[in-house]
């Protein structure tokens, strides 16, 4: 799986977002073990020296574990998963937020855009 | 950390222009380097000077710790942007020829990536298209084991599907117990490979340091920048 | 080196067997004395000298063959192959003239070969003149060799001079033609220069030294041949000693400037 990569970030920043996301829809079990730095950097066609500030920086923020001599793993703490997952959300809200307020919406008429939109697809009948 | 290939203040003067004023680099073990600049700029000079093939005016160039000489040329791969087989070779004879010259040839090695770049071993190497020529050049230079790969402008002249081979091919190559410097001015799709960057001009560096923190700096890719910094190039 | 050396004979094999073969062809031509030949023959010996002149052409082109092996190296993209491979500058000159010279050899025999077939058809030699040149060959035979030597020594270092021309052009420019130009210039400078040197020698220590292969002077006649030789040869020992050193001079400063000191 070779990422287009958006060549204005930093690559190993890109990847980590990869993995991060994997972990939090699932893709990566906690627990779970990671390729070696070799075989990653094969996937995704980049400097194996690139992964291997990946799983540094991984493993500073907690997000995964190093066991000696047996490899590297996903983290099996739901705490840190979850604020992950609540890292990440951040991220997509203050993208929409910044979108909508530059369109011109006030806070309460993006809460109630949201609202409506939720209601618009009870009304079409599609189950959210 | 261990130093594979240091300038200081290297120099090459010719009598009509001097293409290297001066340039002082280093390259870690285990790095790849991108030599990025136009025609003309000082990359060749620079690389035929680590390959022994041309003498340094004035200034230190050392490689693994060793002046260019007799006893850098068995650790140097050079892969040079000219035709440089014997007209009378066929791929064959090109593949026995580096395995008699070099300990450091692998040959099984070099018919697998024969196979990789679908070249025919009896192919003269006439015969060969200018891509394909590249592929064989790339195949004979990566299949030795050295500390320091020379690559000057692997892309050059070579569509998009063979590109994406050649980068797979050097990507597949790395080990970190050797380095390589890559000079090229294709540089969007080989970028990510780059540990360090260095961008030269007129025979001067005029910008260098490590990719990522490039990126972070200047808010831009490496091939942007290259963009940016060339605009009048 | 010796890998250097094969690599460098497979290089011009082709041409040169191509060359050995129309040689040869053409010899048989002329051997053959075929009808359409015979019409222009207006003189008997004209097949010895057709021959001479063949055998004459192919040598220029052996020759030319030999200083090319070393120009193209120098000034085509075929250097950045030779020039980056982990041999010595002793190899990598070696190699080229040992090829060159193994070579020219080989053409020369085969020119007496070819010589000897064109004479044979048409000169008499009885049994008893065949016994008798190989006695004097078997008598001579010191005398033959010293001959040998002498064209051996003159061939290195007319082959050295050469490379030594090529190579000591290459540092200073690029361009091809102008190389060739400067380098033809030096090999006239550098003849002079040993001519004079040898001269000087030859001025300042008078001696000689005298060889003698027999302690007599042949002078044999037969009804078909007529052989003499000279039992003695006086050489000057400086001059002598210096056209012994000549050719390691120039090999060793030739190899020098190939390692250090050329920019390809």
């Amino acid at each position: 799986m070779t990422l287009e990569f958006d060549g204005r970030i930093p690559i190993y920043i890109q990847i980590m977002d990869k993995i991060k996301l994997d972990i939090v829809t699932g893709k990566l079990k906690g627990g779970e073990k990671l390729t070696s730095v070799r075989e990653m950097a094969e996937n995704f066609k980049v400097n194996p020296n690139t992964i291997q500030r990946v799983y540094q920086e991984l493993e500073r923020e907690g997000i995964t574990y190093t066991q000696r001599g047996t490899g590297t793993f996903i983290t099996e703490d739901k705490n840190i998963i979850n604020s992950l997952k609540v890292e990440m959300s951040m991220n997509v809200i203050k993208t929409f937020i910044d979108g909508m307020t530059n369109l011109g919406f006030t806070s309460e008429e993006i809460i109630k855009a949201v609202n409506d939109y939720f209601k618009g697809g009870k009304a079409n009948g599609n189950n959210i | 950390m261990v130093i594979i290939f240091k300038t200081e203040n290297l120099t090459k003067s010719y009598m009509t222009k001097k293409a290297l004023k001066g340039v002082s680099i280093e390259l870690e073990k285990g790095k790849i380097l991108g030599l990025l600049g136009p025609n003309g700029s000082g990359k060749t000079t620079l690389m035929k000077i680590c390959a022994g093939l041309l003498r340094p005016t004035s200034g230190e160039i050392y490689i693994d710790g060793l002046v260019p000489g007799l006893n850098t040329k068995p650790v140097v791969s050079y892969l040079p942007d000219v035709n440089y087989l014997y007209r009378w070779m066929k791929i064959r004879d090109a593949i026995v020829f580096f395995d008699e010259f070099y300990d450091d040839f692998d040959v099984k090695k070099a018919k697998k990536l024969l196979e990789f770049m679908n070249l025919d071993e009896n192919s003269k190497v006439t015969s060969l298209s200018k891509g394909m020529l590249e592929k064989l050049h790339l195949t004979l230079v990566l299949s030795r084991k050295a500390k320091l790969y020379i690559l000057d402008e692997p892309l050059g002249g070579v569509d998009p599907v063979a590109r994406e081979k050649i980068i797979d091919a050097i990507l597949d190559n790395f080990n970190e117990d050797s380095s390589m410097i890559i000079s090229t001015h294709l540089v969007r799709d080989i970028e990510r490979l780059f540990d360090e960057v260095v961008f030269i001009s007129q025979g001067e560096f005029i910008l260098k340091g490590n990719a990522e923190e490039l990126r972070i700096e200047k808010g831009k890719s490496i091939d942007e920048l290259y963009r940016e910094v060339f605009q009048d190039a | 080196m010796l890998r250097l050396l094969k690599y460098e004979l497979r290089g011009k094999l082709v041409f040169l067997g191509g060359t050995g073969i129309i040689l040869a062809m053409l010899n048989l031509f002329i051997f053959l004395d075929c009808n359409v030949f015979r019409a222009y023959k207006y003189e008997e010996g004209i097949n010895l000298a057709f021959s001479m002149m063949l055998g004459f052409a192919a040598m220029i082109v052996v020759i030319v063959g030999a200083i090319t092996r070393l120009e193209k190296d120098l000034y085509s993209e075929t250097g950045y192959l030779t020039f980056t491979l982990p041999k010595s500058g002793y190899s990598i000159l070696g190699a080229k003239l040992l090829a060159s010279f193994i070579e020219i050899v080989e053409f020369s025999i085969l020119n007496v070969i070819f010589f000897a077939l064109q004479i044979v058809p048409h000169v008499h030699i009885s049994k008893s003149d065949i016994s008798l040149m190989f006695k004097l060959l078997a008598e001579n035979y010191r005398f033959i060799l010293f001959t040998l030597f002498m064209m051996i020594l003159f061939l290195i270092i007319f082959i050295l001079m050469v490379y030594f021309s090529l190579v000591s052009v290459r540092s200073f420019s690029k361009r091809r033609k102008l190389g060739k130009a400067a380098s033809f210039c030096v090999f006239i400078g550098l003849s002079i220069l040993i001519g004079f040197t040898i001269g000087l020698l030859e001025k300042a220590f008078p001696q000689i030294i005298k060889l003698n292969f027999n302690n007599f002077n042949t002078h044999i006649v037969t009804q078909n041949i007529q052989i003499d030789t000279i039992g003695e040869v006086s050489l000057n020992i400086a001059a002598s000693i210096f056209s012994l050193i000549l050719p390691f001079i120039l090999f060793i400063s030739t190899s020098f400037l190939i390692e250090k000191r050329i920019d390809i």
